[in-house]
């Protein structure tokens, strides 16, 4: 059984996500970026065709020597920690899809916005609709996110809502730059503005772009 | 805020629990119990006093000292990993109210099958009322049922429902001898007879007894 609590990766593992396009958009070249959670290195290695140089950090050995054998920067590390860089090191901060997986997640994000000027952070969205309807009628742990994970199986530990994520950042007096909203599917990424005035009823996922 | 990542324990602790009372009322008297999550050694030591023998493992160095103090033998330890003990040790293994605060329920579950004859399992149920209500409606990690905690510093990292669980020993092949529903006692006009019926939506906490594999 697939089991993404041990996050192993085949030195050749290349991952493709409709995440990584919207962030190589917003990131402007020759800018300084960490990759939180970086996995194999894919998403490092799509901002390279933008000339933007970053390190990437992930707590899976085998996924640290998958990046290095795309010639990256990578060092193994739990993300959800004090970090090893003085406030402000970097201008941007990159979390993709990782911050449901960690056991502190409020660490994580506190340390993004000491260490970089601006956060891109994306994760599933638990209340997207499918996930809402199987809790209310089938009685069952949501799996629609987890992706043929189950409930005891799953990495996602510290599921969240964009209303959660957006309660807590706005506590934490964060700005939101940008938000895409959209829907995950086998066919490609339906974009956020065919989902209407509610996102955290239709989008299965979404990336935001902060400030401080 | 509470953390209970951190599992901290005082010295003096004492918990009481609902489930003690159903949990202590299935075990015979000079059963050799193992209880997995043993927090401070409170059902322990009620156990004990009912002259059932056992230890407990707990992942923090607090609720063992804790436990110890009370006259309980307890090691710290995981308790979602291989157990050092043979199969079949254990009259009984108990894991209350911490299956889903582990990253590997299914080797605890499996583990406990393995080395006791019978196994006590209780956990909060994700699919209670309010918890359905409170995501479909206000599209939330359910969280109410844990007023003092919030969705990035909750323990709950594996959380599951009657269901959830039901489904799993049948794949599994473990076999359910004994169930009991902590139901809420009042949702609106709805007399408690009728609550009782619905128990997948209704129970707060679940527990129940397993006779290992089929």
């Amino acid at each position: 059984m697939n089991d993404n609590r041990k996050y192993k990766y085949s030195t050749k593992s290349t991952t493709d996500r409709p995440e990584f396009y919207i962030i190589r958009e917003w990131v402007e070249p020759g800018k300084r970026i960490i990759d939180l959670g970086c996995g194999d290195g894919s998403l490092l290695e799509i901002l390279k065709t933008k000339n933007i140089c970053g390190t990437g950090l992930d707590l899976s050995t085998t996924a640290i020597k998958s990046a290095k054998s795309k010639g990256l920067t990578a060092i193994r590390k739990k993300i959800d920690a004090k970090l090893p860089f003085p406030n402000n090191s970097f201008d941007y901060s990159i979390c993709c899809v990782t911050l449901q997986m960690v056991m502190y997640p409020e660490i994580l994000l506190s340390e993004m916005v000491r260490i970089s000027k601006k956060q891109i952070i994306s994760f599933p969205n638990f209340a997207f609709i499918l996930n809402r309807l199987d809790l209310l009628l089938n009685g069952k742990f949501p799996r629609f996110m987890l992706f043929g994970y189950s409930w005891y199986s799953t990495g996602h530990i510290h599921q969240l809502s964009i209303r959660d994520f957006e309660l807590y950042i706005e506590s934490l007096k964060l700005k939101v730059i940008e938000r895409k909203p959209f829907i995950f599917t086998k066919l490609g990424r339906i974009p956020g503005m065919l989902l209407g005035a509610n996102p955290n009823f239709w989008a299965s996922s979404v990336v935001y772009l902060l400030e401080k | 805020m509470k953390d209970n990542r951190n599992y901290r324990y005082k010295l003096n602790e004492n918990s009481f629990r609902a489930e003690y009372g159903i949990i202590s009322g299935w075990i015979p008297a000079n059963s050799n119990v193992l209880d997995l999550g043993c927090g401070d050694g409170s059902l322990l030591k009620l156990l004990g006093g009912k002259g059932i023998k056992g230890e407990g493992i707990d992942i923090s160095p607090t609720g063992i000292k804790s436990a110890r103090k009370k006259g309980i033998r307890a090691t710290v330890g995981r308790i979602d990993t291989k157990l050092k003990y043979k199969k079949g040790y254990f009259d009984f293994a108990i894991c209350n109210v911490t299956l889903q605060m582990v990253l590997y329920p299914e080797i605890l579950l499996d583990e406990m099958a393995r080395v006791s004859k019978q196994q006590i399992i209780s956990f909060p149920n994700f699919a209670f009322i309010n918890n359905r209500i409170e995501l479909f409606l206000d599209g939330r990690m359910p969280m109410r049922m844990f007023a003092d905690q919030k969705w990035y510093s909750t323990g709950l990292i594996h959380q599951l429902s009657l269901s959830d669980f039901e489904k799993f020993c049948q794949v599994r092949k473990l076999k359910i001898v004994n169930r009991y529903f902590f139901t809420i006692q009042k949702f609106g006009p709805i007399p408690e007879i009728i609550l009782k019926m619905f128990p997948k939506l209704f129970t707060v906490t679940a527990i129940y007894m397993l006779s290992g594999k089929k």
